[in-house]
């Protein structure tokens, strides 16, 4: 069973792995080059630096889309549409067994390419500490990029893309409700900042436009901006700082419950094919 | 007959889709060895049997044992191959990838066989299953099923699209393959002169419903073609069961089987049935059945 799932998966497995090490030899040279720069330089050189690779990795927040499409959707879809389940599932092996050795690899590895995923990011942004926007909780955009949330989200849509595939039977239409399930949750939790909910938020009065520094600290989580006291100051809400791998655990616990909700939509209509 | 072991029992077997039945009341017994022609129109629920066999589908109502197993369970699968509709193969892996799918997937397998077959047919081990013409991806999904050194041979309409080439080649190589090592085959198909020569059991499947299960020798040899005046075709022994029934004014064609005594009156141009006129009276008739006695059905 081993054997199959690398020589039927083998090609995404390559790529992504091919994937992840260019992005690790870009960040780490943009990470050595920014590094090398003198602190003493103004933030915006290691600004414009950050920027250069931000614009480009920034992108990876979409990229559990195309995990779920190109991991998930073959697994259980591509057998179903060319009839070959017939062919796995007839040899000495029970399909349970079948299911848990498929899920079971390619899950790990999806997990693991993600946690990958946010290590590298992490350590890259650790050259970058103390210039907003490159903090891994202020930016919700770093920090679906860092910690354990990537293999969260790469789990979450490999399992996606599988029950998709077990669903629809066929190829075309499980890509198109893979893509279309992770790429409207994953804005809807941008445009509607579902992860400013996860805890209560503190509140604190800050100047609208401060004489010296930042007008709250980059590594808070800004929620949002409550009201305006007067001309000089407004009410904000927002999480600190240490709450960051609290909210990473809370993101984490719901994919991976959503995960194994769809895994077991999976393994029933794999399942329920014999009825 | 009945001291034959049998490789797969049915009794009473149903399976519904939905709300329609594709297979229903259906109880057969298939004695050890033998190769079974299983043929019916389209839809007359082939398919679905098979796919009971290999435990793809289970069933609604009914019981169905293959090796006095329920089907479908690891122990059993090893014993049983499977070749379904359209012969599915991983169209990306080249033939030596189907060899080590079938080698990794079963502890049986087979690797000498399965590569000197291949081998013999001239099949290219590096070459891409997708890039196989049809004949020679039957070939290689025949080699799959043989290398699992099964005990009992499914095949789903194994000659569909096939060209009468490939067709004749893909017959004889699992005929010299049944030779060798002494399995039960199964195959269904719905065209019945593919398997004329080749099978010496044969099971009629009609909306659903076993008509016909036996032994070909057995059901040819009592099942007669007469000819002859009209009158006389309301005067057979009571016994003898009308198959079949055409009548101009003068002349009677009927197809029967016999009864205790063999039909004598000289007046009726009498022979044997072929196996294409068998299987076609029944068809034409769902309400006529040939079965075996109850003894082999099992309490």
């Amino acid at each position: 069973m081993w054997w199959l799932t690398w020589r039927q998966h083998r090609s995404q497995i390559l790529v992504t792995a091919g994937l992840l090490t260019a992005l690790g030899v870009f960040l780490l040279i943009n990470g050595l080059t920014a590094d090398g720069l003198a602190t003493g330089r103004p933030n915006l050189v290691r600004g414009d630096h950050f920027a250069a690779v931000y614009n480009v990795i920034g992108w990876m927040a979409l990229a559990p889309a195309l995990i779920g499409l190109f991991w998930g959707t073959p697994v259980l879809g591509r057998e179903f549409e060319r009839g070959t389940h017939r062919l796995a599932w007839t040899q000495s092996v029970s399909l349970r067994r079948w299911l848990a050795v498929k899920l079971g690899l390619l899950g790990a590895l999806v997990a693991l390419a993600g946690l990958a995923l946010g290590a590298m990011v992490g350590a890259w942004l650790s050259v970058y500490r103390g210039l907003s926007m490159a903090d891994r909780f202020g930016n919700p955009g770093l920090f679906v990029l860092t910690g354990v949330v990537p293999a969260a989200w790469w789990l979450f849509a490999f399992m996606t893309g599988v029950a998709a595939g077990a669903v629809c039977r066929r190829i075309m239409p499980a890509i198109a409700v893979t893509v279309a399930v992770l790429l409207t949750i994953i804005l809807a939790m941008f445009f509607y900042n579902v992860r400013g909910h996860y805890a209560p938020a503190e509140r604190a009065v800050v100047e609208v436009a401060p004489s010296t520094g930042e007008m709250f600290p980059s590594d808070w989580f800004l929620l949002d901006i409550e009201s305006t006291s007067s001309d000089a100051e407004q009410v904000i809400r927002y999480h600190p700082a240490d709450r960051y791998w609290r909210f990473q655990w809370t993101e984490t616990g719901l994919l991976l419950i959503a995960t194994i909700v769809l895994g077991g939509v999976a393994v029933t209509r794999a399942t329920r094919s014999r009825n | 007959m009945t001291d034959e072991p049998t490789v797969l029992t049915a009794t009473g077997l149903g399976k519904r889709y939905r709300r329609l039945w594709a297979l229903r009341g259906c109880s057969l017994a298939v004695p050890a060895g033998r190769v079974v022609a299983l043929v019916g129109p389209n839809g007359a629920g082939k398919s679905t049997l098979l796919n009971l066999l290999t435990g793809l589908l289970t069933p609604t109502e009914g019981q169905l044992r293959v090796f006095g197993q329920p089907p479908g369970r690891p122990a059993t699968l090893a014993r049983v191959a499977f070749v379904a509709q359209d012969r599915p193969l991983f169209d990306g892996f080249t033939v030596a990838d189907m060899l080590r799918f079938g080698r990794h997937l079963n502890p049986r397998w087979d690797p000498g066989l399965a590569e000197e077959r291949l081998a013999a047919l001239d099949i290219p081990l590096n070459r891409k299953v997708g890039k196989l013409s049809g004949g020679q991806q039957a070939q290689v999904a025949l080699t799959v099923a043989l290398g699992k050194r099964p005990d009992l041979l499914l095949l789903d309409e194994p000659l569909s699209n096939l060209d009468p080439l490939a067709r004749h080649d893909l017959m004889r190589s699992l005929m010299a393959a049944v030779a060798e090592v002494g399995l039960t085959v199964v195959l269904s198909s719905h065209i019945v002169a593919d398997l004329e020569n080749t099978c010496d059991w044969l099971v009629v499947l009609n909306r659903g419903r076993v008509q016909v299960s036996g032994d070909l020798e057995d059901l040819l040899t009592s099942h007669r073609v007469l000819t002859g005046p009209v009158e006389l075709a309301d005067r057979l022994p009571a016994d003898v069961a009308l198959i079949e029934d055409s009548r101009t004014d003068r002349q009677a064609n009927l197809l029967v089987r016999n009864g205790s005594a063999p039909i004598l009156d000289h007046r009726w141009s009498n022979r044997p049935a072929s196996l294409e006129e068998l299987v076609l009276a029944y068809l034409r008739r769902p309400e006529a059945a040939a079965l075996p006695r109850p003894a082999l059905t099992g309490a």
